[in-house]
């Protein structure tokens, strides 16, 4: 409806602001000048938003296989993938199409039904939360009230998909990488939702444009209000980092699928097309994720230094994209898989207590605001020691209980 | 016509499902997974009540549904910690092995 | 009521199944479906926010930790034969069908509740959160409290099985050490019965 409205006195419908929304601007025109009822109009218009956001996000996943491979290969003194067109640029769609033709293969022990369930569930939740992220200015493809509440909540689904995929499948790797999947997921996910409530503090709303719009301005001219460099922010932008790549089971925290160690987890029985939904719905769920942490710390769609506003927001939004998921691939390239006693004692005694600290300083940082909402010494003297003192005890905790120790295998030598 | 009778024999439906699955399941995680089922149909009057009964300016029905959802929660994390104590012991979720005391 | 009439007997379906199939997993996943139907029809009447916390915290939270439980126990597969003894049935039967008469009775009495002719309109964030912390702070602070305890709880019991079992361990090294091919330590790494779904 704002869209409509905004068609009167709002920027014109050739604006670069508007770019992303023109085909859901075309369809209403569209129907508009055919007569169709109102609801017809609105609801086409709604399923073109949420087309074209899945349309963008597919075509990423394609590119970031792509990138992914290309990537690790330099980090690794390799070419990468280089034979199917220039430079290797249609890989993905060799990929495709070697997916969409492979047979697809249902085990004999496996629970058809739950079986077929699982890729779907693990798709459908990754694409709802990408509908709730304010893109760009004007590019909210849903704009919920309770767009964070709802990411979190549609998240839920993973889980259980995971869950359906490893037990469904009547065979042992997929049993062992779904536990360690839901053992991961609902540990880290402690941590990811409790990180957000600060930010939800400080804006008091649970619209993720709400949270974007709060971080608007500059400090001292040229420093974004982005919640990351707030003290709150810092720590708990940390932290929500960590909890986000094992939120989508990347490395190093890739223990379910763990090829080395459990041939691939709880994907292990699948083939073909259903195989490939559960490679779409990690790297959709990674590009929501990522979004949800730009959007909540790194400020959304907004220019990083100021006199850039004139580059169109979603491109912004973009750029923050590309730079958080390259440094996932950074990660990835470099860091060795952890243990999986590693992982659990790494979220219980390191992430939790830090996340659950950024909720009162996040309180303090906002009842030390002075009345016009700028923050004076107080704040920083106050927020800094409790986070800076915790963080560096849990560290120097966390390194003595697992560096390496004398370890004596009774049974396993005899 | 108001919907609330309809909720209210489809809240007391779910509880007595619930109560069933309680009092013949043998496997104790299934019987919270009855107790589970009493809780959501608790929870439905709520917000039965608070929709379609009279003028609920305070929210008491919303605000009793997310407590007993925190409860719920609660509950389920306590009562699968015990859970697991006992299948610790004895190796066996089954109520008739898990009658006797010691440990 | 459109919704109420649709989801009613999906909600009710669903429910049947996870009392009455007899492989727990299965009726665990339909207890997961009975709620998530349930937040659909809350989100449906308006009360977007319980609809949310209720996907929330059952599907997230508590399906997936009776789930776990499941796998953990390795009891996901055993089918409940047994309970589906005559015996158990009748009894059962005949404790639950009194109740669902007494209930069912109470509704088909109740026509003296005030005409719901006003529904009650969706509220607010705000308005929930100004009546969660001014109306019912103290329900909420109580609710904090049995939160952290059942978080020090859970914990413990996690801390109190991982030292018995270290402690059970040692134990087993020392012996091992002093005696060769201790009888017990044997007994104790095999001492676990076959699951039952080691076919």
């Amino acid at each position: 409806m704002s869209l409509l409205d905004m068609s009167s006195g709002g920027p014109s419908l050739w604006a670069p602001e508007w770019l992303p929304r023109l085909p859901q601007r075309l369809v209403e025109m569209l129907l508009q000048y055919f007569g169709a009822p109102e609801w017809l109009v609105t609801t086409a218009g709604w399923i073109t938003a949420a087309a074209t956001v899945v349309g963008v996000f597919l075509g990423g996943f394609a590119l970031l296989s792509l990138v992914e491979r290309k990537t690790l290969a330099r980090v690794q003194n390799r070419l990468g993938p280089n034979r199917a067109g220039w430079f290797g640029i249609l890989q993905p769609v060799a990929d495709g199409i070697k997916m969409l033709t492979k047979e697809d293969i249902v085990p004999a022990k496996a629970e058809w039904l739950l079986h077929l369930a699982a890729p779907i569930l693990i798709v459908m939740p990754s694409i709802l939360a990408l509908g709730v992220i304010p893109y760009g200015r004007e590019w909210t493809p849903v704009p919920l009230e309770l767009g964070l509440l709802f990411f979190f909540s549609v998240g839920a689904f993973t889980e259980l998909a995971v869950f359906m995929a490893g037990w469904a499948s009547g065979s042992k790797f997929p049993m062992l990488g779904a536990m360690r999947a839901i053992s991961q997921m609902v540990s880290y996910e402690l941590p990811l939702i409790i990180t957000t409530v600060g930010v939800v503090m400080i804006t008091g709303s649970l619209a993720l444009s709400d949270i974007v719009e709060h971080q608007v301005g500059f400090h001292l001219g040229f420093i974004p209000k982005w919640n990351i460099f707030t003290p709150w922010g810092f720590s708990a932008g940390i932290v929500f980092y960590i909890a986000s790549i094992a939120e989508a089971n990347r490395c190093p925290f890739d223990l379910p699928e763990g090829e080395s160690e459990i041939v691939a987890g709880h994907m292990t029985e699948y083939s073909g097309f259903k195989y490939a939904l559960f490679f779409m719905g990690e790297y959709l769920g990674l590009f929501a994720i990522s979004g949800l942490g730009i959007t909540l710390f790194l400020g959304g769609w907004q220019a990083p230094l100021p006199g850039l506003g004139f580059v169109p927001s979603w491109i912004w939004f973009f750029a923050k994209l590309v730079v958080v998921i390259m440094s996932y691939l950074w990660i990835r390239a470099t860091f060795p898989r952890v243990r999986i006693d590693q992982l659990m004692r790494f979220a219980w005694l390191c992430m939790l207590p830090m996340a659950l600290l950024t909720i009162p300083a996040a309180g303090i940082w906002v009842f030390t605001a002075n009345p016009d909402g700028s923050h004076g010494i107080l704040g920083w003297l106050t927020t800094v020691p409790l986070l800076l003192i915790p963080w560096i005890i849990i560290t120097i905790i966390f390194n003595r209980r697992i560096s390496p120790a004398t370890r004596s295998y009774t049974f396993a030598d005899s | 016509m108001t919907p609330l009778p309809l909720l209210l024999t489809l809240s007391s439906l779910l509880f007595t499902l619930g109560l069933f699955a309680v009092l013949t399941r043998r496997n104790v995680i299934l019987i919270l997974v009855g107790i589970e089922l009493m809780f959501n149909a608790a929870n439905i009057n709520f917000i039965a009540f608070w929709r379609y009964g009279p003028p609920d300016p305070d929210l008491i029905g919303p605000m009793f549904v997310l407590f007993a959802i925190a409860i719920a929660a609660a509950e389920a994390a306590v009562g699968l910690a015990i859970i697991l104590m006992g299948f610790r012991h004895t190796r066996s979720t089954d109520l008739n092995r898990l009658d006797s005391l010691h440990g | 009521m459109t919704a109420l009439l649709i989801l009613s007997p999906l909600i009710l379906l669903a429910a049947l199944g996870a009392v009455w199939l007899a492989r727990p997993v299965h009726a665990a996943l339909l207890l997961a479906l009975t709620l998530v139907l349930t937040a659909v029809y809350y989100l449906a009447i308006g009360a977007d926010f319980i609809g949310l916390v209720q996907l929330m915290v059952y599907v997230g939270a508590v399906a997936m930790l009776i789930v776990f439980s499941l796998l953990i126990t390795r009891s996901g597969d055993e089918a409940e034969e047994i309970a589906r003894r005559p015996l158990v049935m009748v009894v059962g039967l005949a404790c639950t069908l009194p109740v669902l008469l007494v209930l069912l009775h109470s509704i088909s009495r109740a026509g003296n509740l005030p005409p719901g002719a006003a529904e009650s309109p969706a509220f607010s964030l705000a308005q929930l959160g100004t009546a969660l912390f001014t109306t019912h702070a103290p329900a909420v602070l109580t609710v904090a409290v049995l939160l952290t305890a059942v978080m020090i709880g859970a914990a413990l019991f996690a801390r109190g099985a991982h030292a018995s079992s270290v402690h059970r361990d040692a134990s087993c090294v020392t012996e091992f050490s002093s005696a060769p091919r201790h009888a017990s330590c044997l007994t104790e790494s095999t001492r676990k019965p076959p699951t039952p779904n080691d076919s």
